[in-house]
């Protein structure tokens, strides 16, 4: 179970390295292979996260990639949504706003997939079919 | 890298990206998760007006701007979420997370090494394919 540990690790690492995220994958496989707790495996899945992303910023950095201009203006005013969004989320249950959100991440999503799909075909299209002149 | 903040283009941002920030800030808080992916799209749309490169490098900026941003945030979470009672760490020993550290090194690394050389279309597509999964299971908790 080592191995498999490691390679889902290193996997769900590779697309949280590219800034893409894991989009949740560690915590299913913690909850449906390792039967962990979802509290658990949602802290594991954080604490993981960090990690990568901490490995990740070291090349990206090296890189340039960062542009330091709004950084901290975004990193502060989210920090102050990630307070606001724990007490919340403590004195209320998100459940059904959390739901909400998944169709919203659904809409765009499908938003996302279906202008990728219609501009490949325009690409095909413009290939296939000689300018007319 | 210039970044000429008021021209017509970037007259919005000064407000825009506080309000993003705080959006996916508020998210992150609230549903646990999810900071990041609202932020990508709206990086990229400010990487694309600030920026004097082409499309493809600043859309990979974005990505790795959304990642650096995500590292303070993700602290700060963990950090509440465990001082309000909401996470804890029982039931996942040493045989869970240091399998899970030894992979996301070198993964990360990796990575970031990945998105230097991957084109800006295959790494959209991986977004997109990632959005629609979070948001099923987020839709759909079993």
């Amino acid at each position: 179970m080592f191995i498999f540990d490691l390679f889902v690790a290193f996997a769900v690492a590779c697309l949280s390295g590219m800034g893409i995220g894991g989009g949740g994958l560690l915590v299913i496989w913690f909850i449906l292979v390792r039967n962990i707790p979802p509290h658990a495996a949602q802290g594991l899945n954080l604490g993981f996260f960090i990690v990568s992303a901490l490995c990740a910023y070291t090349h990206h950095r090296k890189k340039q990639r960062i542009p330091q201009s709004y950084l901290y203006t975004i990193i502060f005013s989210a920090a102050a949504g990630v307070f606001l969004g724990c007490n919340l989320a403590a004195q209320s249950n998100p459940a059904h706003a959390k739901q909400s959100f998944g169709w919203f991440l659904i809409l765009c999503g499908t938003a996302n997939l279906t202008r990728a799909v219609l501009q490949y075909v325009k690409n095909r299209r413009s290939r296939v079919i000689p300018k007319q002149v | 890298m210039k970044h000429p903040f008021f021209t017509p283009r970037t007259l919005l941002l000064p407000i825009l990206i506080p309000v993003a920030g705080f959006c996916a800030g508020f998210a992150n808080g609230f549903f646990g998760t999810g900071g990041g992916i609202l932020l990508i799209p709206i990086l990229k749309r400010i990487h694309t007006r600030i920026s004097s490169e082409d499309t493809s490098a600043s859309g990979k900026n974005a990505y790795a701007s959304a990642l650096v941003c995500m590292i303070p945030l993700s602290l700060l979470s963990l950090t509440l979420y465990v001082t309000k009672g909401l996470l804890s760490f029982d039931g996942a020993g040493p045989s869970i997370w240091i399998p899970c550290i030894l992979g996301a090194i070198p993964g990360g690394l990796i990575g970031a090494h990945l998105l230097d050389r991957i084109k800006p279309k295959t790494v959209d597509l991986l977004f997109t394919l990632l959005l629609l999964f979070s948001g099923y299971r987020m839709a759909f908790p079993s």
